[in-house]
């Protein structure tokens, strides 16, 4: 033991350990993006792992038809019935359908963002280590996306990206508790902050706090990006309101949002590379 | 006389190729969306093979293979690059160091060996990357993701144990022919 202890091949493990000591402290230091070694790991293995996601989902695809049959048809039997609801309340569905006219406008994000730049993605892998349904899309920075980009679909909102390499991405998704995001309730206008935590994200859920107690927020209520900040642009889908509640302080109150997106299953991401007030901040008082 | 000199060369070397591939089979396995997912729970498949690596191996070559295996895991984790190699190459000089030393290598010692591995990197990962933030809901996320993380990683340990065992007994054999 001694005799290993003074030898040369003990100094060389001890000058790898400090070397990743070191990366430690580099990469907290690189605002996001990947450094030397990880990108070479990552461009030898980015190709393999691209191809083993598309073959997972091929595979995953046809099982999952075979799986879900049951619950696809009582989905279905489910909507019909929705349809037949939708149909008997035609004065209150003008209301609803000026207001499905405004949605389809903020959810086409081309047509109410048509400043919005934006990159396809696809998610080429997940890991064990990542609590908050994390994931690696296949662009990086030879794409274009950079570190706190927005990533969505055309449901809503994904998440952010938290690193970069030079040809993949990391994205944190809205339920990871280190997100943040200024949202809206379409409905009673109250402003807040869209996080996660780690309670509700067990669920799928994330949380808005900051509603002030005279909130009228209630269930079913749609919340969109608000654009403060400069971080995301404003009117993308975040979620539903599931619930409200006073927060433990009780100075305020939170809704529990369901998010528009299923971040456990998402295959097909966009990452917003550019929009109009990116990295500004916005008050939301531009237009009074 | 000859080819069996030449494969006494090439041995070790083959040796190491298998154990590279089966670290990348693992980390696919551990990383491709949707395989062996359960919830927010997928396995760690990667992680118990530099320990395992270790139980044969020599300090330095454990060292390396665990740094290497660590670095391949960090590039898709959401850690700071450098976090799984210092671990890994940690447990696997503890493990050449002290397990090859005072325990008998066999099932019961890889396993254990697999149970301590996987469960201290992934404490690891969940202290330093979450509970240490103050975040609220970590015991939950303790007990109802991490330790079922734990529960499925650690049979791979099976698997890996006699591929490793069956690589290593064909270049011991291949020494002595």
């Amino acid at each position: 033991m001694k005799k290993f202890l003074g030898s040369l091949k003990f100094k060389i493990i001890l000058v790898l350990a400090s070397l990743m000591v070191g990366f430690m402290l580099y990469a907290s230091t690189t605002e996001g993006f990947q450094l030397l070694p990880g990108r070479v790991i990552s461009f030898i293995v980015t190709p393999i792992q691209d191809l083993s996601a598309q073959l997972s989902s091929s595979v995953g695809g046809f099982f999952s038809m075979l799986f879900n049959a049951q619950s696809i048809s009582e989905e279905n039997e489910q909507l019909r019935q929705e349809n037949q609801q939708l149909r008997d309340s035609l004065i209150e569905l003008e209301e609803a359908k000026r207001e499905n006219e405004q949605l389809k406008g903020f959810l086409g994000i081309k047509e109410s963002n048509p400043d919005i730049e934006f990159t396809p993605a696809f998610v080429i892998g997940r890991d064990p280590a990542d609590e908050f349904y994390a994931f690696t899309i296949d662009v990086g920075a030879q794409a274009g996306v950079s570190v706190g980009d927005p990533v969505i679909t055309d449901n809503g909102v994904v998440g952010i990206v938290s690193r970069v390499d030079d040809h993949t991405a990391k994205v944190m998704t809205l339920l990871d508790p280190s997100f943040n995001l200024g949202a809206l309730d379409m409905q009673s206008r109250d402003p807040g902050s869209v996080i996660g935590e780690a309670s509700l994200a067990l669920h799928g859920y994330c949380k808005m706090t900051y509603l002030p107690l005279t909130s009228q927020a209630k269930q079913g209520d749609l919340v969109i990006t608000s654009g403060i900040g400069g971080v995301f642009p404003e009117n993308l889908v975040v979620g539903t309101v599931r619930e409200v509640r006073t927060e433990t302080s009780s100075v305020s109150l939170y809704a529990v949002v369901e998010p528009a997106v299923n971040v456990a299953d998402v295959k097909d991401v966009y990452v917003i590379t550019n929009f109009e007030n990116q990295g500004s901040y916005v008050t939301g008082n531009e237009e009074q | 006389m000859k080819n069996s000199n030449r494969l006494k060369k090439t041995a070790p070397l083959l040796k190491w190729g298998v154990f590279a591939l089966l670290a990348l089979a693992l980390y696919l396995i551990q990383v491709t969306p949707g395989f062996l997912q359960f919830g927010m729970v997928k396995p760690a498949a990667l992680c118990c093979l530099p320990c395992l690596v270790a139980l044969y191996e020599d300090v330095f070559e454990s060292a390396v293979f665990g740094c290497v295996c660590g670095m391949l895991w960090d590039t898709s984790a959401g850690v700071p690059f450098g976090f799984f190699g210092l671990f890994l190459l940690a447990l696997c000089v503890l493990t050449s160091l002290f397990v090859r030393r005072y325990l008998r290598i066999n099932l019961l010692t890889a396993v254990l060996v697999s149970a301590v591995c996987v469960g201290f990197t992934l404490f690891m990962n969940y202290l330093f990357l979450y509970a240490l933030w103050g975040y609220t809901g970590m015991l939950q996320l303790f007990v109802k993701s991490l330790l079922p993380t734990v529960l499925i990683s650690w049979p791979f340990c099976f698997p890996v144990f006699f591929a490793v065992r069956g690589m290593q007994r064909w270049c011991d054999k291949v020494r002595e022919s």
